[in-house]
Formats: C-alpha cells, sequence, structure tokens
C-alpha cells in the first residue's frame, strides 16, 4: 500500500500530482474514476488497475493505493469531535476509513461497528492524525511530500 | 419554523452566516460539510426535534428541503 500526502491549494491540481507520481511508480499511465456509488479506482489501460481511497482536509490531501480494497481518512488533530460513541477524533478516523474500505457511507450504525484492528493504522502527521484501513496488511509506505512531518 | 431551527444547527456547526442557508442550499457543495460534519448535523437534528433519523434515509440527504422536509414528514 503507498499512501499520498500533498499539501494543496486547489484540490484538483492536487490529485493529479498524485496520480502523476503514482503512474511513474507504476509505469502505467493511471486515471480515476468513480463506481456509481461513488467509491473511486484507478484504471490503466481501460481496466481497473488498483484501489484508491482519497481524503482531504483543511489544505492537506490523502490518497492511498493499494492492490486490495483501501480506506483513508485525515483530519486536524485538534478538531473537537461532539459525538458519543466516538472519543476522540482518532477514533473517528478509524471508522470512517473502515467505511471508505467498504465502500459504504459513513451512518450512526457504523459508529458502533467493530473496526478490525488488524490492516487499520492510526497516526499522527504533523498538525493532522491520519488512519488508514486495508486488507493489504503488507507494509504501508508513506511517501511525504511537501514537508509534512510524520510524528 | 423547521428552516429556522436547522439552519441554526447547520450555522452552528459549520460556523457560517445562518441567513446563508436556504432550501436551495447543498449539503456538500454549497455547505462543504464533510462526513464528521452531516454525522453531527443529524445527531443535533434528532436532539432539537425529537425524532431518529433512518441511517439509509440520512443518506440520501443532498439539500437543506430534503432534511427539512424529512424532519416535516417525522413530526
Amino acid at each position: 500500500m503507498l499512501v499520498f500526502l500533498k499539501k494543496y491549494t486547489d484540490l484538483t491540481v492536487a490529485k493529479k500530482a498524485i496520480l502523476n507520481e503514482y503512474s511513474a511508480r507504476s509505469g502505467k499511465v493511471c486515471a480515476i474514476e468513480y463506481s456509481e456509488s461513488g467509491k473511486p479506482y484507478v484504471i490503466a489501460d481501460g481496466q481497473q488497475c488498483s484501489c484508491v481511497s482519497i481524503s482531504h482536509t483543511d489544505g492537506v490531501l490523502a490518497m492511498a493505493f493499494s492492490q486490495r480494497e483501501v480506506g483513508v481518512d485525515i483530519e486536524r488533530a485538534d478538531r473537537k469531535i461532539k459525538i458519543k460513541q466516538c472519543p476522540d477524533i482518532e477514533s473517528w478516523t478509524r471508522i470512517e476509513a473502515y467505511c471508505k474500505m467498504l465502500g459504504v457511507g459513513l451512518s450512526k450504525s457504523m459508529l458502533t461497528s467493530p473496526i478490525p484492528d488488524k490492516g487499520t493504522s492510526t497516526r499522527r502527521v504533523g498538525e493532522y492524525v491520519m488512519s488508514v484501513c486495508s486488507e493489504d496488511e503488507s507494509v504501508e509506505i508513506v511517501t511525504l511530500i511537501d514537508n509534512i512531518c510524520e510524528e | 419554523m423547521v428552516l429556522e431551527k436547522l439552519s441554526k444547527i447547520v450555522s452552528d456547526q459549520l460556523g457560517m452566516e445562518q441567513s446563508k442557508i436556504t432550501m436551495q442550499t447543498s449539503l456538500k457543495e454549497d455547505l462543504l460539510a464533510d462526513s464528521l460534519d452531516i454525522v453531527e448535523i443529524i445527531m443535533a437534528i434528532e436532539e432539537q426535534f425529537d425524532i431518529q433519523v433512518d441511517d439509509d434515509d440520512a443518506l440520501a440527504f443532498k439539500t437543506i428541503a430534503d432534511v427539512v422536509n424529512y424532519i416535516e414528514s417525522k413530526s
């Protein structure tokens, strides 16, 4: 799994920059399309070539690529949360990443669903907190762009 | 009345002027509400109007009008 992080002022430009980086690494000309439910996926040569998840907040874009289903969520670490079922923003990102991996909309019932520990990782990235959830249990590689510091 | 109370909830959640929230306002495109905003807004709606918002119904909300109509149908 590859996770790219990029600060942005123009989201479309930032997505394209990350996609170009991923294309260069994969050796294919990749594009992102969306299923009927709105779930993104990566295509190359007219066929799906990998899974992708996209999250952005407050000028930071995260895109996670994997050969297996993947979900990512990034939030500001100091964002306050007013949901009883979620003690902190870290918990929220884990739920959101899990829902995105499953391709389901986030709902109240998902707030109380057990999130698999295996395949879900949460980390602090500078002023942000990010969770990734994937069926791909291989070592994750986080590529840092534009000096977003990982703690 | 429902629109006024709902727009106050949305305005408080998103930090925007209440007067800018109309029936035609789109939750995602106009308000730029993310998933966390929407879940918190729905929970505030449940508390304010003493109703339960069904998950499947909530996923279908696109505009303020959708939400107002839903609240009125439940009241």
